[in-house]
């Protein structure tokens, strides 16, 4: 028993260190650099630049131990997002006198619509990758608990962390779900339509049982002292925030400020 | 003097035409062990919301009489400071987990950090609670990830460690194997010998003979019987109100019935043994 009280006083009565620079920074530090590197493809609007964005941020996980995470949820964004983009602007981006790529059945493929399509879907990859990156470094419990020193109410916390663990929950429950009407003998795999099928009819138990269970989670909560009116004591406790943290913070929002301000300039001048 | 007490309460859920209570009169004393048995659907768990002052905080419906808790009226209680002195540990496992820690000792602390308890002692009530409950090796594990019966001992653990004064506790064991079962009467058993209150649902009606002073038998919203465990569990009329006696019970009345009674009802098997030793002796 003493080992164990020994064991958890030094690790809550320090500060937490996840064991890899960034990944020490403070959440909302982290949140800041990613949020700004994420945005500035959105401002700059150039392929180029987003895609390199989006090398970098392969190249930074790959350097920090997290390539696996990153590129597993990575790479199915470029299918779903950036394929899809493209396409949809093949489909709708019309200018006078394309050049044509090729001729896909009657389907004529332009190099403006593909470029147009690389420009939105680099600019969207490259913002989902710094998001990506944020949760990669950042653990939820450390996040609300910056947010709640910051003033955020706890209910306000306790709401954002429990609705990423309800999509991690109903997710599991429709696994579940699918798994007992395959045993029952329903189809549930094969193409798109027949799982479609499949899962229609598990849409309103799955709600209604979400909607009960979070009366339940309630009552649990309460349970908890959760509505209580003291001074609540943080178990973790997070790095005071030093200097060169500040000063990257600062030095990034700065060149950020400076190029959305270069934007404004230029639109007004133009 | 009384530290809970209903006088002439009635409930009716919202868009309920129908009473889950009825003009229920009972008096709950410190220190005590009370066991709640009776039918699915008899009123047991809205007697536990009512005692918890979930009703009429949380549920709303119609709430009539008088419910003290600790001489006061539990609409004027404060809620927060109501879950602080009475502990509630409910059925389900599963929606009893925050869902918002990343480990088991988190989740027990979690009600420790409302109650804003001083680090170090969070740290030392986890550890005691988690040996307690024999789940010190689940410790580090994500409580999200546990079985439905290390949920429901993480749930208790979490309830225990905030030392409330009294523990309604909704069928703690309802996940557990028979061992595990056994381990958690014995915990509560500790817990009344420790001066808590505790009111426990139950159905497994041989654990309530052994550990509690009092059995409360909920039938159709009503108190159907009320008293010393021993009385109320081998009352006659106990299968009339949808609660089983303990088998024990039916052997009592089968050697009556054999014309070779015993010199009471036993509701216990240790009970019965020293009876019938007692019988033998005497024969």
């Amino acid at each position: 028993m003493d080992t164990l009280i020994q064991h958890y006083s030094d690790l809550y009565n320090h500060d937490q260190k996840s064991g890899n620079w960034f990944g020490d920074f403070n959440p909302l530090s982290k949140l800041n650099i990613l949020l700004v590197i994420g945005l500035c493809g959105f401002f700059i609007q150039d392929w180029r630049f987003s895609l390199g964005v989006c090398i970098l941020e392969y190249l930074f996980a790959a350097l920090n131990g997290k390539f696996k995470y990153f590129n597993s949820i990575f790479l199915r964004l470029i299918f779903i997002i950036g394929v899809f983009i493209i396409l949809i602007r093949e489909l709708s981006y019309k200018v006078e006198n394309p050049t044509i790529m090729f001729n896909l059945l009657g389907w004529k493929w332009t190099w403006e619509a593909f470029y147009e399509g690389l420009r939105l879907g680099t600019v969207i990859l490259s913002f989902s990758g710094a998001i990506i990156l944020f949760y990669a470094f950042t653990t939820m419990r450390d996040l609300m608990y910056s947010l709640e020193q910051k003033g955020v109410s706890h209910a306000t916390s306790y709401v954002m962390l429990a609705s990423f663990q309800t999509i991690i929950d109903l997710r599991a429950s429709v696994v579940t779900i699918m798994e007992s009407q395959k045993a029952r003998g329903i189809e549930t795999q094969g193409n798109p339509l027949v799982r479609l099928k499949a899962f229609f009819p598990i849409i309103t138990p799955l709600l209604l049982g979400a909607l009960s269970s979070s009366e339940e989670k309630f009552v649990a909560m309460d349970a908890r002292a959760f509505a209580v009116e003291r001074k609540h004591t943080f178990l973790r406790q997070l790095r005071k925030v030093p200097a060169y943290e500040k000063l990257a913070v600062v030095a990034i929002d700065a060149a950020f400020a400076a190029l959305v301000l270069y934007k404004l300039v230029r639109l007004f001048v133009h | 003097m009384s530290y809970i007490s209903l006088k002439n309460v009635s409930y009716q859920y919202p868009y309920s035409k129908q009473f889950a209570l009825q003009d229920i009169n009972l008096e709950l004393k410190k220190g005590k062990f009370y066991g709640v048995i009776g039918q699915n659907g008899g009123g047991k768990t809205t007697l536990c919301n009512t005692i918890r002052g979930l009703i009429p905080h949380f549920y709303k419906g119609e709430l009539s009489g008088e419910v003290l808790i600790d001489g006061t009226d539990v609409r004027n209680w404060n809620t927060g400071e109501l879950s602080a002195k009475i502990g509630y540990v409910f059925q389900n496992p599963f929606t009893q987990i925050s869902g918002i820690k990343e480990t088991v000792f988190e989740e027990i602390a979690m009600g420790l950090e409302n109650l804003g308890i001083e680090k170090n002692k969070i740290i030392e009530s986890v550890i005691s609670v988690s040996e307690l409950l024999s789940i010190s090796d689940l410790l580090e594990k994500n409580p999200n990830q546990l079985s439905g019966g290390q949920r429901q001992r993480v749930a208790f653990a979490a309830i225990i460690a905030m030392d409330a004064e009294m523990l309604v506790i909704d069928e703690p064991t309802s996940q557990l194997d028979p061992q595990g079962t056994e381990d958690v009467f014995a915990i509560i058993d500790k817990l009344k010998t420790s001066g808590k209150t505790i009111i426990l649902v139950e159905h497994k009606v041989s654990l309530i003979a052994r550990y509690c002073d009092q059995v409360i038998v909920m039938s159709d919203g009503k108190i159907a019987l009320n008293g010393l465990a021993k009385a109320v569990l081998s009352d006659p009329r106990l299968e009339e109100f949808g609660a089983t006696p303990p088998e024990v019970v039916h052997f009592g009345y089968a050697m009556q019935k054999a014309k070779k009674p015993l010199t009471e009802i036993p509701i216990t098997v240790e009970e019965a043994v020293s009876l019938v030793e007692k019988r033998g002796k005497q024969s």
